[in-house]
């Protein structure tokens, strides 16, 4: 697939003399990506919010499998799919019916009332 | 607000969802991760957590630390407004899993991990997304 360039600041915090990143500080960096990606990125009003969040996602995730993985569990790209098929296979069974009974309970909740 | 405490709520985890990781179960494992991977959160309901740990050895208990300290998990407290409906429902369902499935029901229809399927549906909605521990 082709790649747009969809952006080029030049980094300057470390001509500065500020190496010393924390969480919280910004630098802009230049990226390529494909149409697709870059066709998603223009409907959003703060890119580079969007852009971190889904990082950060990403991060997260790694971090959560090192995690795992550092306290035995073996996970396995086919245990991925069985629990994705999972999960996916319940998400196609909620109807609208369903999420008009959930909103109900949802709402007696809210008033303690779901006795 | 930090993005990552915004994640849609992805799987409730009961005390035998618990109990199960906690001895090395690798389904719910694979569930956990999957759910990081989607940016989705694990909730993890304080009286089930508690109650877990009661019932685990010190390897156990370790693992439970792990889990409540992922990223993506969110470790859901018995609030003032659902002490009632919990009390109601935990005659049945034991306060443990009264807790679990109010969380499942405080959210957008999030599936909920139990042994207690046939008791819990007694109260949520019958066709209410639940995976089998």
């Amino acid at each position: 697939m082709r790649t747009r360039k969809a952006c080029y600041v030049p980094a300057v915090l470390a001509s500065s003399g500020m190496t010393d990143y924390r969480r919280g500080m910004t630098r802009k960096i230049a990226i390529s990506v494909p149409d697709d990606v870059a066709a998603r990125l223009e409907r959003e009003p703060n890119v580079s919010a969007f852009v971190a969040e889904s990082v950060r996602i990403r991060m997260a995730a790694e971090s959560v499998r090192e995690t795992m993985a550092a306290a035995g569990f073996e996970l396995t790209p086919q245990g991925r799919a069985r629990a994705a098929a999972e999960l996916d296979a319940l998400h196609a069974g909620v109807t609208p019916q369903l999420r008009r009974e959930a909103a109900e309970l949802k709402a007696r909740l809210r008033r303690g009332q779901a006795g | 607000m930090d993005p990552l405490a915004r994640r849609p709520a992805g799987i409730v985890l009961d005390t035998a969802a618990l109990l199960a990781y906690a001895s090395g179960d690798l389904k719910v494992g694979e569930i956990v991760a999957l759910l990081a991977d989607r940016g989705e959160s694990v909730v993890i309901p304080a009286a089930c957590l508690a109650t877990a740990y009661r019932d685990v050895d010190e390897e156990g208990s370790g693992l439970l630390d792990l889990i409540a300290s992922l990223e993506h998990a969110i470790v859901a407290p018995l609030t003032r407004g659902h002490c009632a409906v919990a009390g109601g429902w935990s005659r049945i369902l034991g306060l443990d899993t009264a807790h679990a499935a109010i969380e499942a029901a405080s959210n957008p229809v999030t599936p909920l991990m139990t042994e207690h399927r046939s008791l819990v549906i007694r109260f949520l909605p019958k066709a209410w997304p639940i995976v089998d521990v």
